[in-house]
């Protein structure tokens, strides 16, 4: 015998708890769907007085969590789900009733029942419509060759569940496997190298567990519990699936070191995100490219010197916007394009502010730090805006200057913002 | 003018470049003005599109237009070129033409070879970023392609285009063309390559970008305009960019100096007419006419005869009997293929086009005005418009003038499609990047309600809608959205306008494929043609026309009487019944709600009471109150008298209240002394789509008339009302004319020969104000009956089958394909289908949804004589054929174990399965629910007394909020016995918004309205009746 139990509108939420209800009465459980779960009750009915009372008693412990659900038993799985979708509150079917008690259910739902929501047998319903059967009674009327050969072996399958006959088999819900490992420490821990020895023992454990499931992973998280203060959390995302445990822990190490944890540690929870591993075949005359376990960490040391975001590989910003670039992860960097012979500039970063004098709206004296002097000559204004429809527009005039020097600067005056500033010179 | 810098402008875009310009050319023109800019050449891409746009304003305003196109090559460089000679304009076109037919709509690139073989009478600039230089100066072939060019246009018609926009990259190529064309000794002039009028117009022009891209702006990057200096600069401006060069401004002025093209000098020529030798057009014209006026005046009467040699004379004096010979010849290739033909509009003012037989009104008896059809004064096109059977009739007559005149020789009128409302608030939305729903929630804050509040404007629209106009995003996308209105946003085509032309029209106008498979459509739209001179002759497809046609072959076969048209008994006392009862549905132009409610208070008793009729419900005479006025008038409630005494002989006729357009041109004639010219320009300004400015204008010059004429005050201001409140929407006495005669027949074919008449419009949907459903239905009330789809006696048409049943037709079955229909009828005709089997394995076409579908609305009942349930039962096995396993146990048919659908499923299943219901209305079944609640049924109402308290139910068959209606909602509700109204007041709409335009059923309560025998529910409570939703019955709305 099967029991099962439906919660309509359960929120994910509560989902676990469901199905922690069942716990209480079978050791497995079918989630069937996102508000149902069916699970057996064999040889149950002895601890209790009736299989009505066993009903009573799940729905006695559901209802301890949750309200609005329904409760169904019978002799085979899809009955028990038929039954919980399609009639209110607890039903228990005696063997021989199916056909009677489910009768008045309407189609529809039992075919979420047996097809899920996204019922792939839409076209069935229609026909079934047309022909004005709208309930498993009138379905378990007709005779079953003709429903066969009109309706293929999907529409059997609703009959006979119509008729009390149905044979589909238990599915239990078998757990991922899991990737956690969580130590309370029996002491705050103070410094790095205890505490290093906690984290190396997680993910040694865990990267076997990888190795020997064939998997690696591209995410890590570490939960640090602290004495007196909030959690520190960190999370450390890798270019490529890796399950090198040394390699981690060196990541892990740099990191910490940049960012400590303001108080003693209290508990170490790790957790690792499992994924195939990527297999590549370098090509024969492809230079070697570095390691990518070596490769972050070098980034790491990088970045904990230069500051976070400060390190990678320049990319052009698809904008007029002069100077735009953003700073993405070196790996994903694109190849460098050949470029033409140009004249280089050599950018202030950030620009000189700068006084500038004009003479008929022309730039013709120019004074900042180390740079002053007569504009001897002059070209532009060059003009650029944009990002009008954002809430920081910009928009430039830029002039090229020569002073008597021999000295060429490029300028530019902020329109929005107002000032003029050197932006460059050329070599 | 002349002390300071002088500056022409050769390298403009409007938006008539689609998305690459964001002013039109009357901006462009205007600015000119603004800015003292003397001349300037519209260019846009691949195209003359705003060409004559542009010429007109720029006459208006007072300077030059030149006129040329950006061309675009396969090698991917757009050649600026402009027409420096009528032949280069010709060759331009043609140019265009030869790139255009060959492509899919929209594109359209030339070869070079091509550029070289038109390039004669052409100047040719070198263009900017995307020109033929700027591509071969990197590889350093500038030499090679400004030589080519030379070669090809001649060297005193090659400009080397300098274009400063403030761009640091385009001076290392001006320099490097400079040098060039220094070395070469070819001219430089300066341009700006200019996109928009104004600087602040680049948002627009980023935002067409975008649209053009199909990106977001956030998402565009350099796609966008780098700044906004594309725009038309002064010639100070121009001076200051190119104080180093001041021969590049000095050339443009040259230049502009050298070209003598204009559009008024086109060359357009209309085709003659082909006569027998010895004939002249006019002699052979005078033949035809006399020939026809014999035939349709008996007695050809002395007035007839001088108002037909007045015309005639007029037509030999205007060089046009070409024009009205070529007409005659597509009406004679219209009879000769059993297609009728009618024309409309002012032609049917001319005794000429009635004796040709191009129209069926007699102008001369009905006193109707010449001259708003042809007129010396206004040298001007006169305008046939031809109504034709829509659908494949109508195409028949459109190939016949394509074959006739040479597929360069005829095309369609073009209709430029514009942002508005809705696209406009949709496509904005999206590329400034509102999600979908924000998108969806703007788009319908400019729902395409017909009806506008005056206060209802579009920041009051915003705010209720809780967005705030002065978020940044908002403020960005209301101003965005208004700026966008208007533009063009792709070429359509008219919907049966066509030009011709002796010789090529594709010399005076470049053509293009349109949409439709074997179209060719022009460049400009009617407007422009009208403009340029070029003729046009409308064949529009009319819906009545097909029913008319249709009609009248059934009638011979079926009541064993032949019935022509143009000899239909004149004032037939049971058509003038049936119209005074307003018992009108289905009948040509009488049909509509607001009709229905004026004919029993018009009570029409000769066909001039319907010519007015016609014309009298229509947002001119409503919005110029007009209506009631003229009805009191009729009943002798009110006195006859004039706007002014003048007016007199004008308005008498229609008992001293202006209806029709005709009369509005005599007034202003009278009134403000108006030569024929000015009349002429009021009238274009009155059927003019951009014409409120247009407008505004002549009402200036109509106050001053009047005023010169002594008329002031109160009756100015009267005489003005009537006349601008025709603005849009004037109705010509000659047209009411020639609808009232169409309205008349279909009276009268219904009134004697319903089955036919009920047939042929059932089978010309989708046309009129009703559905089918509504027609079904009504004509049941006048003694028709139908018979149901049948596979052993359907036609793929509605067929009649006596003069008391109609069948119907496969063509109501929903989903069912007409070759599928065809071919069971073919399939019937070797024998009477014996099982559903027999029908599956002989009509393989039959798709399982069409099985399905036929046995469902009972059409396979006569088959074994079975029920429907009974068919679906068999007709699912047919539909999969057993494999050999089962086959021996395959049913052969007979009974199912299914039950039988009872009256409600069946009634469902027919207005799913065909959109009508032949049996009882679904009203008698819901009945006896609703009589205890008081209900009364439709026919009842006539009987109750004006003002009492009334409750009525039906289907809700239309729905209507008419544009001068000031927000009232209509809404005709049906049930077994007949069709109630409702109106609903504004304030009413609201409250019970969802429930009117949503539900199918509905109950109302309000207060009856009962005068004249026009009756009408206003109503105070609207619910819905819960036991008629799910019954699928559909309804018009026009909202």
């Amino acid at each position: 015998m099967f029991a099962a139990v439906s919660v309509p509108d359960l929120d994910p939420d509560g989902y676990p708890e469901l199905v922690a209800c069942a716990a209480d009465f079978s050791p497995v459980v079918e989630e069937s769907s996102t508000d149902t779960i069916v699970f057996p009750v064999h040889g149950m009915n002895k601890l209790y007085a009736s299989v009505e009372a066993l009903a009573q008693a799940i729905a006695d412990r559901v209802a301890e969590v949750m309200a609005g659900f329904h409760v169904a038993l019978a002799e085979s799985v899809e009955i028990a789900l038929a039954a919980v979708r399609g009639l209110p509150g607890i039903t228990v079917i005696p063997h021989g009733e199916e056909e009677r008690i489910l009768g008045p259910i309407p189609l529809e739902v039992m075919a979420i029942a047996l097809f899920g929501p996204e019922v792939p047998i839409a076209e069935m319903l229609v026909t079934l419509e047309s022909w004005g059967v709208r309930t498993c009674a009138q379905l378990a009327a007709l005779p079953p060759l003709g429903v066969l050969e009109r309706l293929g072996p999907d529409g059997l399958r609703m009959q006979q569940i119509s008729r009390g006959i149905a044979d589909r088999p238990f599915r239990p819900a078998a757990p991922p496997p899991e990737y956690h490992e969580r130590t309370e420490l029996e002491y705050p821990v103070a410094l790095m190298e205890p505490l290093l020895f906690v984290i190396a023992d997680h993910l040694n454990r865990m990267c076997g567990r990888l190795n020997q499931q064939s998997m690696a992973t591209h995410h890590v998280d570490l939960v640090l519990g602290l004495e007196g203060k909030p959690e520190h959390a960190r999370a450390y995302d890798l270019p490529v699936p890796m399950r090198d445990s040394r390699a981690f822990l060196k990541l892990i190490h740099l990191d910490l070191e940049s960012h400590p944890p303001a108080a003693p540690v209290t508990f170490v929870d790790t957790r690792l995100i499992a994924v195939k591993p990527r297999v590549v075949q370098n090509g024969l005359f492809v230079p070697q490219a570095p390691e990518p376990a070596r490769l972050e960490l070098t980034l790491a040391r990088i970045a904990k010197v230069v500051g976070e975001n400060r390190a990678g590989s320049p990319r052009l910003v698809n904008t007029h916007r002069p100077d735009a670039f953003t700073l993405s992860r070196l790996a994903e960097a694109a190849p460098s394009m050949p470029c033409a012979e140009v004249m280089a500039t050599r950018l202030f970063r950030p620009p000189l502010a700068a006084r500038v004098d004009l003479e008929d709206n022309r730039p013709s004296r120019i004074a900042t730090r180390g740079i002053r002097g007569a504009v001897v000559e002059r070209a532009g204004p060059w003009r650029t805006a944009g990002d009008w429809w954002t809430e920081s527009p910009w928009a430039r005039e830029e002039w090229d200057i020569a002073l008597a020097t021999g000295a060429l600067y490029r300028i530019y005056r902020d329109e929005i913002a107002g000032g003029w500033f050197v932006e460059g010179e050329y070599d | 003018m002349t002390d300071g810098p002088r500056y022409v402008e050769f390298h403009a875009c409007s938006a008539f470049s689609f998305l690459m310009g964001a002013s039109i050319p009357e901006e462009y023109a205007g600015r000119m003005v603004e800015l003292g800019i003397p001349a300037l050449a519209l260019l846009d891409t691949g195209g003359v599109y705003g060409a004559p746009r542009f010429h007109m304003a720029a006459r208006k305003a007072g300077v030059r237009a030149h006129i040329g196109a950006e061309v675009p090559t396969v090698d991917g460089c757009r050649y600026p070129l402009i027409a420096r000679t009528r032949q280069g304009y010709q060759n331009l076109c043609r140019l265009i033409t030869r790139t255009k037919l060959r492509a899919p709509k929209g594109e359209g690139a030339a070869t070079t070879e091509e550029i070289a073989e038109f390039a004669s009478g052409l100047i040719c600039l070198t263009g900017a970023a995307d020109g033929p230089l700027a591509q071969a100066l990197p590889q350093g072939q500038g030499r090679e392609c400004l030589d080519r060019l030379i070669r090809a246009f001649g060297k005193e018609n090659v400009y080397v285009e300098l274009q400063r926009n403030r761009q640091r990259a385009s001076e290392a190529h001006n320099q490097a063309a400079l040098e060039l064309a220094r070395s070469c000794d070819v001219p430089y002039l300066a341009t700006n390559g200019v996109r928009h009028a104004r600087p602040e117009q680049r948002r627009l022009l980023d935002v067409l970008t975008c649209i053009r891209h199909k990106t977001k702006i956030a998402e565009a990057g350099k796609l966008l305009a780098r700044n906004a200096e594309q725009h038309l600069k002064s010639p100070e401006e121009m001076a200051e960019l190119f104080y180093d060069l001041p021969r590049a401004l000095e050339e443009t002025v040259a230049l502009s100096a050298e070209i003598d093209f204009t559009l008024s000098d086109l060359g357009y020529e209309f085709p003659r007419y082909p006569v027998p030798a010895g004939e002249t057009m006019a002699s052979f014209l005078r033949k035809r006419t006399d020939e026809g006026a014999r035939r349709r005046y008996q007695p050809y009467h002395e007035r007839a005869q001088r108002q037909i040699e007045h015309e005639l004379n007029l037509i030999e004096k205007l060089e046009l009997p070409g024009y009205f010979l070529i007409v005659w010849d597509i009406v004679e290739f219209c009879r000769r293929e059993g297609i009728l033909v009618q024309g409309r509009g002012s032609a049917a003012n001319s005794a000429v086009c009635y004796s040709l037989g191009i129209t069926a009104v007699d102008p001369v008896g009905m006193d109707l005005l010449f001259e708003r059809f042809l007129s010396e004064e206004r040298g001007e096109w006169p305008d046939i418009d031809l109504d034709l059977p829509s659908g494949d009739k109508r195409e028949r007559v459109i190939q016949h003038v394509y074959e006739k005149y040479g597929r360069l020789g005829a095309a369609m009128t073009a209709n430029v499609i514009t942002y508005r409302g809705r696209s406009a608030a949709r496509e904005v939305g999206k590329v400034l990047g509102f999600d979908e729903q924000e998108t969806a929630r703007l788009s319908s804050l400019v729902r395409g309600w017909e009806w506008h509040d005056p206060s209802d404007d579009n920041a009051r629209k915003f705010r209720e809608a809780g967005l705030d106009i002065h978020d940044p995003r908002i403020r960005h996308y209301f101003e965005l959205f208004n700026q966008i209105q208007d533009l063009p946003r792709h070429l359509g085509q008219h919907s049966g306008g066509m030009v011709i032309c002796q010789g090529q029209l594709d010399a005076v106008v470049p053509l293009e494929p349109a949409s439709m498979p074997g179209r060719v459509v022009v460049q400009w739209d009617k407007e422009d043609c009208a403009d340029m001179g070029v003729i046009k002759v409308d064949l529009l497809g009319l819906g009545m026309m097909a029913v008319i046609e249709e009609a009248l072959v059934l009638i011979p076969k079926h009541y064993g009487v032949s019935v022509d048209l143009a000899h239909l008994p004149q004032d037939d006392p049971k058509v003038y019944r049936t119209l005074q009862k307003a018992d009108t549905i289905g009948m040509f132009q009488v049909e509509s709600r607001a009709q229905m409610a004026t004919l029993p208070r018009m009570h029409p008793e000769n066909f001039y009471d319907l010519v007015v009729e016609v014309a009298l419900i229509r947002p001119g005479p409503i919005v110029g109150k007009m209506v009631h006025p003229y009805l009191k008038r009729r009943r002798g409630l009110e006195p006859v008298t004039c706007l002014h005494e003048s007016l007199e002989p004008v308005l008498r006729r229609t008992l001293g209240l202006p209806l029709f357009q005709e009369q509005l041109l005599k007034m202003a004639m009278i009134a403000a002394g108006f030569t024929g010219g000015q009349a002429e320009e009021l009238r274009r300004a009155m059927g003019f789509k951009r014409s409120e400015k247009r407008m505004a204008e002549v009402e200036i010059n109509l106050r001053a008339g009047m005023t010169a004429k002594g008329i002031t005050g109160e009756t100015q201001e009267a005489i003005v009302r009537s006349i601008t409140s025709f603005a849009l929407y004037g109705f010509p006495e000659s047209h009411a004319a020639s609808f009232a005669l169409l309205a008349y027949a279909s009276a009268y074919l219904k009134c004697h020969y319903i089955a036919a008449f009920t047939a042929a419009i059932l089978n010309n949907q989708p046309m009129g104000f009703y559905h089918p459903a509504t027609l079904v239905k009504d004509a049941q009330h006048h003694g028709l009956r139908f018979l149901p789809v049948d596979v052993s006696a359907s036609e793929w048409e509605c067929m009649v089958v006596s003069p008391e049943y109609v069948r119907l037709g496969f063509n109501y079955v929903r989903g069912m394909r007409e070759p599928v229909a065809r071919a069971l009828v073919a399939a019937r005709q070797t024998g009477a289908f014996t099982s559903i089997d027999d029908l599956a394995l002989r009509v393989p076409e039959l798709r399982k949804d069409d099985m399905r579908r036929l046995a469902e609305i009972g059409a396979l009942n006569s088959i074994l004589h079975q029920n429907r349930r009974d068919a679906l039962w068999h007709a699912e096995l047919a539909l999969r054929p057993p494999g050999p396993l089962l086959e021996p146990v395959a049913e052969a048919g007979g009974a199912s174990p299914l039950a039988p659908m009872t009256l409600e499923e069946r009634m469902r299943a027919d207005y799913y399965g065909t959109g009508v219901n032949i049996g009882a209305h679904p009203m008698k079944h819901l009945r006896p629910r609703i009589t205890v609640k008081g209900v009364l049924r439709a026919v009842e109402l006539a009987g109750q007394e004006d003002g009492r308290w009334v409750k009525v139910a039906g289907s809700v068959i239309v729905r209507q909020r008419p544009g001068t209606a000031k927000g009232f909602f209509f809404m005709s509700m049906e049930d077994e016995t007949g069709v109630a109204n409702i109106i609903c007041t504004p304030n009413l709409f609201d409250r019970y918004k969802s429930v009117l335009l949503q539900r199918s059923f509905l109950l109302v309560e309000g207060v009856l309205q009962n005068e004249m025998g026009v009756v009408s529910v206003k109503a105070r409570r609207v619910m819905e009746l819960a036991a008629g939703s799910g019954i699928p019955v559909e309804s018009h709305d026009f909202h």
